[in-house]
């Protein structure tokens, strides 16, 4: 008998493992007050994948944002400025970054705002990256699901700080 | 007369004999009590030999795991209902390519700040670096 008890506790134990990522968090989030959501799933990242010219202009040259966007499987965003939500959704990104593989790639503190970004991956390939920017007054969650290549991301994302 | 171990210990046949011998008087009512002393006794054996058995706890211990399971299938069910993929906001991928553009700007507009902040630091540390360079030079003239 207590056997079976230990094996229930440690199944309700794996449902609660199972809570967080940027999915639940969006889900749990979406629908509320004050939140503007937006989601893209992988059907419509091929759709993307798709179009003729997504190339990006810099200074070594057109880069195809093509092979990218083809890697994602998921486009979490939610942008809150409800008050009594803020700090809630700020904590679950919290727990969600600690409980996970997260690697903090980048925090700025400036002027009352927490700008923070996060990736789950190795050497080679990026499989979740996270960003949270964090005022008085709004919080903004970007979650970006996929096997994207780091090199990929790293030159996307320096092309558009030289911009 | 004969006591109850004597009896106990005759045959059928002697007790036969006895039953015949019409000189033993039975007391009026004997007959009736004797049946419902029989009775009683077969009544007590019957429940003594229910008590004596093994209580059936299978089936309370199976119908225990059966609500078990049951809870927790219905809880994850209802989490996995709960947590199923959302709906595509845009149905045009031009309009959806266009938010993820946004969000890697928003993402590139706190790297720049973090990098702008960074370059401060560094002017300062140059500045830092350059007056201790020339306390060197001071401290080696002076020698």
């Amino acid at each position: 008998m207590k056997k079976l008890y230990f094996i229930a506790i440690l199944l309700l134990a794996a449902i609660g493992a199972y809570a967080q990522d940027g999915k639940n968090i969006y889900n749990r989030y979406s629908d509320s007050k004050g939140v503007s959501a937006v989601y893209i799933s992988p059907a419509m990242f091929r759709l993307i994948g798709k179009i003729p010219e997504l190339n990006v202009e810099s200074e070594g040259g057109n880069v195809d944002l093509a092979p990218l966007i083809r890697t994602l499987d998921g486009f979490y965003m939610l942008d809150i400025s409800e008050k009594a939500i803020i700090d809630e959704v700020a904590s679950q990104v919290d727990q969600m970054v600690k409980k996970g593989r997260y690697e903090i790639l980048m925090e700025v503190k400036d002027e009352g705002e927490n700008v923070r970004m996060y990736t789950v991956g190795n050497d080679k390939t990026i499989e979740s990256l996270v960003f949270i920017a964090k005022d008085d007054a709004s919080v903004q969650f970007i979650c970006i699901d996929g096997t994207m290549s780091r090199s990929d991301v790293e030159n996307l994302i320096a092309q558009y700080v030289a911009e | 007369m004969k006591t109850i171990k004597e009896i106990e210990n005759m045959t059928i046949t002697e007790l036969e004999k006895l039953s015949q011998d019409e000189g033993i008087t039975v007391p009026e009512g004997f007959g009736r009590s004797l049946e419902e002393t029989v009775n009683l006794q077969c009544r007590v054996e019957a429940l003594t030999s229910e008590e004596s058995q093994p209580k059936r706890r299978m089936p309370l211990v199976w119908m225990s795991v059966a609500a078990s399971v049951a809870v927790i299938a219905g809880v994850g069910f209802g989490i996995v209902r709960h947590e199923s993929a959302p709906k595509d906001t845009f149905s045009d991928p031009y309009l959806a390519y266009a938010e993820v553009e946004k969000a890697f700007t928003k993402m590139s507009d706190g790297m720049k700040k973090g990098m702008a902040m960074a370059e401060e630091s560094q002017a300062v540390v140059g500045k830092a670096s350059a007056v201790l360079e020339r306390q060197e030079i001071l401290r080696l003239r002076s020698e």
